[in-house]
């Protein structure tokens, strides 16, 4: 298993009031990510636990690209990874932002 | 026969129609099944109760440990359910998945009027859990037990890619029984549990669709299973009095 942290700036807070959200399965090729509200309005951060050691490099890429497309500010990402392709972890981040800009009832 | 893919179909509750039981993950089962927005659940992802066994092996952990457990209403009415995720580990008894899944009978056992569903998707024991796995088990069964005896309703709901397997002894327990016929679980045909063991009668395994036992069902137990030309699956109590 491999740890990984990348912590970014946020341009902007992330949209929604929702506290919480999971999407996905720890699976082969597959992940979960947690999200959760709980940092300063402008950062972001993302803490992965991996089987496929050694990816370090993409991780970052993929990481750096999502904080830019979405702006994820006050939002901590933990991912468990099954050994997921960088398509299929943007689209899981891409989901767990979009399951936080709800609003809890 | 079956709607336009651009319809949003909606059942009168307001549930989607569209999902499939069979292809669903566990969150997404309790979410459709429940009442919308009734769902509590126990010992969320955020507490990370993970597997203490899996790291020893290099494998990964899931926050939840691959079950769903927590409190919600159907129709009105207050039901506990766990729900197993049969992608993680084959959806396979871990010491922590099993004290929650215990846990949870437990507090219905001891509330006494709140019924249980259980939405089984396991291939058994995790095998590197080895033999905290099959405490788990056990103990899962002996809880099964206590709970019936006081009188408690546990419905199995078996309808998912890993069926019931091996340690999903549970599902035996929660079986065909001659004093309690209606704790037979409810077995969707293209899902699977073994037939041989301690059972004292087949299942009841629908034909088509994913659950589609509703006639028997409504006269025996205290839900209703209402099947969707898409193969999903809802339980909703039965509109008749029905009791045990």
């Amino acid at each position: 298993m491999e740890d990984l942290s990348f912590s970014h700036k946020a341009h902007e807070r992330a949209v929604g009031t929702k506290n919480i959200a999971i999407i996905g399965v720890v699976a082969s090729g597959n992940l979960e990510v947690l999200a959760e509200r709980i940092l300063p309005d402008t950062e972001c951060l993302v803490e992965i636990k991996t089987a496929a050691e050694g990816f370090g490099d993409v991780w970052d890429a993929v990481v750096a690209d999502f904080v830019e497309r979405t702006s994820p500010g006050g939002l901590k990402f933990s991912i468990n990874d099954g050994g997921a392709r960088p398509d299929t972890v943007s689209l899981r981040l891409a989901q767990a932002v979009r399951l936080m800009e709800d609003n809890d009832q | 026969m079956s709607a336009a893919p651009t319809q949003t179909a909606k059942l009168p509750t307001g549930r989607d129609r569209t999902a499939s039981w069979y292809e669903a993950s566990a969150r997404t089962r309790v979410r459709l099944l429940l009442d919308a927005g009734s769902f509590l659940e126990f010992i969320g992802p955020e507490m990370r109760e993970v597997s203490p066994h899996l790291q020893v092996f290099d494998l990964p952990e899931q926050f939840d440990d691959g079950i769903v457990v927590g409190r919600g209403s159907l129709d009105g009415s207050p039901v506990f359910i766990a729900a197993q995720e049969g992608h993680f580990m084959g959806g396979a008894f871990g010491e922590v998945h099993g004290a929650k899944l215990t846990g949870l009978l437990r507090a219905a056992r001891d509330i006494k009027s709140i019924p249980v569903l259980i939405l089984f998707d396991t291939g058994g024991v995790r095998l590197q859990e080895a033999n905290a796995g099959e405490l788990a088990v056990a103990e899962i069964m002996r809880a099964v037990i206590e709970a019936r005896s006081a009188g408690v309703k546990v419905i199995g709901l078996i309808g998912g890619r890993s069926g019931c397997y091996g340690g999903g002894g549970p599902s035996r327990v929660v079986s065909p029984c001659p004093v309690r016929r209606s704790l037979r679980p409810i077995v969707a045909s293209r899902s699977s549990t073994p037939t041989t063991g301690p059972w004292c009668g087949a299942p009841w395994v629908a034909s088509t669709g994913d659950f589609s036992a509703v006639p028997m069902l409504s006269s025996t137990t205290p839900c209703r299973i209402f099947v969707t030309p898409h193969c999903s699956c809802f339980v909703r109590p039965a509109t008749s009095a029905s009791t045990r």
